[in-house]
């Protein structure tokens, strides 16, 4: 069994009180189906042509500062219509599979000891932690917008700033 | 003869009594915005002299007749209870050489009944002289005398060239007009009396030639003969005058098309220059087109380049550290694992190499080994070979050889997954990722690096296409072309031209036509002559002769004198030109006054090696006028300083640029013993108010402000208009 | 302009010298109010007068004429 094929035919899920200002920074239309060209990002306004744009980018946030939030149990969450396999540029995301794959409180080997079953469920284990970074990614944007609303406004270098704050 | 004071009462926007302004030698200035009642002051002037105030929406100078209660204040109306209400201004003349005071007073009385104006046709003029040596002034009642006053103060003739407002400076110095310079010499020299000694000389050698020929023909020995050569002669001469008089229409033409020709050269040469302007614009235009295209792929690509660049994982690199450690680790343990397993192959394929080398595999075939077995004798070789004996052990391993491989194989340690290379894939993805993380910062700085440059550079090329727009606008302006004009221009040339050049021919034609009647006058001068008898008295010779001589002397030093005129004026002029400009360091040519067929001369901008200076702006031709004029009415006085006359004139800085202003008042200062100038610019401007109170090189005379109660925007209702006057010094 | 500068602009036309009328030394001694003894240039003073005094043309080319009829 490939692991990494595996973890791909998932599609994570977040939080929906993020949800409008994903929206606020991605793309719309096309955006959903990830084929907003880099013109169109532009031209709107937004810094994200997709969806899993931002939630790479907030994941990457939440693995970058080890800031990690479980979901509550009783929040609204909303999928991804698409399998991490179908996300964009396929390096990165294997970057941001094998951060979390660190992350995984398993020894490898034992993890090759595994039967198909037991794998399963540390593939589920590993989505989870993923939407607990990213999550934590969403929440650090979350209250640089609620602190500093401006810093968003007329700065096209935003997104790359806040990765620098600590 | 300078002007002491003005008082205005209830004149326009000056209502009240308290409008009044001192002024002394030297440059005067009222400054003021637009609508602050400058040209007011410049009516009040001129109404006092002349009756007459400007009307803009007329465009012209209109009498008190036609103007009536306008003049009055309409606050004054307003407040005004049945009655009388009246405006009036007082100008103060004081003649420093004879020290004595004129105080010329126009007044305007309209009638006020059950609220209504009855407004009356006439103002009332009048002057009081005042000797210094006596106390009270007297009034001027003889009307002869007032005018000689007003026409001694401000000769008509002169006034436009003294008294005049910003826009009339276009229309006393006409370029399409070529004998505006000549009027205006005419009008400010002494020339019109050379003008009339030529004439009174021409006069006087005509009767001294019909004299002679009247004696000629008295003595003649054929009297019929001389008194036919006599009407001859008189034909002769009534062609020759008729062919002067084409000669000089001619030559009208000619001039008239040469000053067309050049005025379409200039036209020509700029309407090229609306062209390469216009291509320059369209070259900065795809230029920024361009830049734009790049800014808007560099700004797209920024926020690709996040994902694309991996911008994205800026600090991000402990991750594949972490992961390296971990699978490190992982290697390790299952390389330790395959080297135990390797360890036990070798030694298992130790033993089945040692079997290999005795018999080839099923050699013999396992039935036959089974049978040894059974029988405990090798078949081979006969020999007895008990059960479990060394022998009987031997032929038994036969049989297990397979066995032997097949345990090696199955004793290696069996895991359920092998991940290996899903990990190996992350840990090298991962470190390719982050060599890149290494550049990262780089490639940001870069990426705004070139951002900022072609911001830079649009920039640039936005401030060029600025001024190429702005110069082709003031190219527009300055020449008043359309863009069809231009592809006229070309034709219309090649016309003109054609025509100056059949002109030319024409006047050729005639002047051989006159010499050639002139040749025929000799002769019969001549046959007169031979038909003499005895001796025509030396008196009248010589009268005829010196009569002749002063004609041509006459004309010559009518010609003469005019020309040194022109160089004077020319002088003159670029020396008030330069002055003028000097604050302007940009190229600005030098006047020059050009000589026409006609005799008639036009002013014209050169550049250093002669040519003129096409296309030049708007100011830069208002100086050269402003120049021109200073010049024929300095150029009259002997020392340039022109003491007697006041220079008043309304807003003619604002035609040129702020630059300018300063060196037009030093000029001027220096021209005029006083002047009286209104102005904007030093409103806006408070540097230029200091320079101007403060400049050593101005000789500065009495500054004022004027100020409106009431915004010119805000003036639907003028019945509250008043006009405040602050003296700056 | 004064008669002199008038007179002095036509003392300097070549033409008085070209002609033998004068010679450059007496024109530059010349003033208007001198006799000059040079029958042409009395008659300049003759019309420079008339001019100035503001006569006539006829009466100042009369004047003239009965200056040169002698």
């Amino acid at each position: 069994m490939e692991l990494l094929k595996k973890i791909k035919d998932k599609a994570p899920e977040y939080n929906s009180q993020h949800e409008e200002f994903i929206l606020r920074f991605t793309v719309g239309q096309g955006g959903k189906a990830g084929s907003a060209g880099e013109e169109a990002t532009f031209e709107q306004g937004k810094q994200f042509s997709t969806k899993f744009e931002i939630f790479m980018y907030a994941t990457l946030l939440g693995l970058k500062n080890n800031y990690r939030l479980p979901i509550p149990e009783n929040a609204r969450k909303i999928s991804f219509m698409y399998y991490i396999k179908h996300w964009q540029p396929v390096d990165l995301v294997d970057f941001i599979l094998m951060g979390l794959i660190s992350k995984l409180d398993i020894d490898f080997n034992e993890l090759e000891n595994k039967d198909d079953k037991e794998i399963e469920k540390e593939i589920l284990n590993l989505r989870k932690l993923m939407e607990e970074y990213a999550n934590g990614g969403f929440d650090k944007i979350r209250s640089k917008l609620e602190s500093e609303p401006s810093f968003f406004v007329n700065n096209d270098n935003c997104f790359l700033d806040l990765l620098e704050e600590k | 003869m300078i002007i002491e004071k003005i008082e205005l009462v209830n004149f326009m926007c000056y209502h009240g009594k308290d409008n009044v302004m001192d002024f002394t030698e030297g440059i005067n200035v009222i400054i003021g915005d637009n609508g602050y009642g400058k040209s007011k002051l410049y009516d009040a002037f001129y109404w006092v002299l002349y009756d007459q105030v400007f009307v803009p929406e007329k465009k012209e100078f209109q009498n008190t007749k036609a103007v009536k209660s306008k003049i009055i204040s309409d606050k004054a109306k307003a407040d005004a209870k049945d009655g009388k209400v009246s405006a009036s201004v007082s100008i103060t003349f004081h003649n420093l050489e004879k020290d004595n005071v004129y105080i010329l007073e126009r007044k305007y009385t309209a009638n006020i009944m059950d609220g209504k104006i009855m407004e009356t046709n006439d103002s009332e003029f009048t002057i009081m002289k005042k000797d210094l040596s006596y106390l009270n002034a007297k009034m001027v009642n003889d009307e002869e005398e007032k005018r000689r006053i007003v026409s001694n103060i401000l000769p008509p003739k002169m006034k436009d060239y003294l008294w005049f407002q910003g826009e009339q400076v276009e229309s006393i110095i006409d370029f399409n007009k070529q004998d505006t310079l000549t009027k205006a010499i005419n009008v400010l020299s002494s020339i019109t009396r050379y003008d009339e000694l030529k004439e009174i000389a021409i006069a006087a050698a005509k009767s001294g030639n019909t004299e002679y020929d009247r004696e000629v023909r008295r003595l003649s020995k054929d009297i019929d003969k001389s008194e036919q050569l006599g009407k001859e002669k008189t034909k002769l001469e009534e062609r020759i005058a008729d062919l002067q008089k084409d000669e000089t229409e001619v030559i009208e033409n000619l001039s008239r098309a040469e000053t067309r020709c050049e005025t379409l050269l200039n036209k020509q040469a700029d309407a090229q220059k609306v062209n390469e302007l216009q291509e320059r614009k369209k070259g900065v235009l795809k230029l920024l087109n361009e830049l734009n295209e790049t800014l808007k792929e560099e700004q797209f690509s920024f926020h690709g380049k996040m994902f694309r660049n991996k911008w994205v994982l800026k600090g991000t690199e402990s991750l594949h550290a972490e992961f390296s450690n971990r699978f490190i680790a992982y290697e390790n343990k299952k390389l330790e694992k395959a080297a135990e397993t390797k360890a036990m192959l070798t030694a298992e394929s130790e033993i089945v190499k040692k079997l290999q080398t005795r018999l080839p595999l099923d050699v013999p075939e396992p039935i036959y080994v089974q049978r040894m077995l059974d029988e405990e004798k090798c078949l081979v070789c006969d020999r007895e070979a008990k059960k479990n004996s060394d022998a009987w052990q031997k032929i038994k391993e036969l049989i297990d050889r397979p066995d032997i491989k097949l345990k090696s194989t199955d004793s290696e340690p069996i895991v359920k997954q092998n991940f290996t290379d899903d990990f190996k894939r992350l840990y090298q993805n991962g470190l390719a990722l982050t060599h890149r993380i290494e550049e990262i910062d780089s490639d940001i700085k870069d990426t705004l690096k070139k951002i900022s440059n072609i911001n830079a550079k649009i920039r640039d090329a936005n401030k060029e296409m600025n001024k190429v727009e702005e110069d082709i606008q003031k190219l527009l302006s300055d020449t008043s072309l359309t863009s069809e004009d231009a592809l006229d221009i070309l034709n219309e040339y090649s016309i003109q031209n054609k025509k100056a050049r059949d002109f030319k021919d024409e006047q050729n034609k005639i002047t051989q036509q006159i010499e050639h009647f002139k040749t025929g006058l000799r002769s019969v001068n001549d046959q007169l002559k031979e038909l003499v008898t005895g001796e025509i008295p030396k008196w009248l010779i010589e009268k005829k002769d010196v009569l002749n001589d002063f004609e041509i002397i006459a004309g010559n030093t009518r010609e003469r004198v005019f020309n040194n005129l022109i160089t004077q004026l020319e002088k003159e002029a670029n020396g008030h030109y330069e002055a003028m400009t000097s604050g302007n360091k940009s190229a600005r040519g030098q006047i020059k006054l050009r000589r026409l067929p006609n005799g008639n001369f036009m002013p014209e901008i050169i550049d250093n090696n002669g040519v003129p200076l096409l296309g030049s702006n708007t100011s830069n031709l208002i100086l050269v006028k402003l120049a021109t004029i200073m010049a024929i009415i300095s150029a009259k006085s002997n020392d340039g300083v022109v003491s007697f006359y006041t220079l008043i004139t309304d807003a003619p800085t604002s035609v040129f640029g702020e630059d300018y202003t300063i060196g037009f008042c030093k000029t001027i200062s220096k021209v005029y013993r006083q002047s009286i100038i209104m102005s904007k610019e030093f409103y806006k401007n408070q540097n230029l108010r200091t320079e101007l109170l403060t400049n050593s090189e101005i000789k500065i005379g009495k500054v004022y402000t004027i100020t409106p109660s009431i915004p010119e925007t805000e003036r639907s209702n003028r019945n509250n208009l008043s006009t405040k006057i602050e003296a700056l010094n | 302009m004064t008669r002199e500068n008038i007179f002095q602009a036509y003392l300097e036309d070549p033409l008085l010298i070209e002609k033998n009328y004068i010679t450059q030394a007496k024109i530059d001694a010349l003033k208007f109010i001198d006799q000059s003894g040079v029958k042409l240039i009395e008659v300049i003073k003759l019309a420079i007068n008339g001019n100035v005094d503001e006569e006539s043309e006829g009466v100042t080319a009369r004047k003239i004429n009965q200056y040169l009829n002698k």
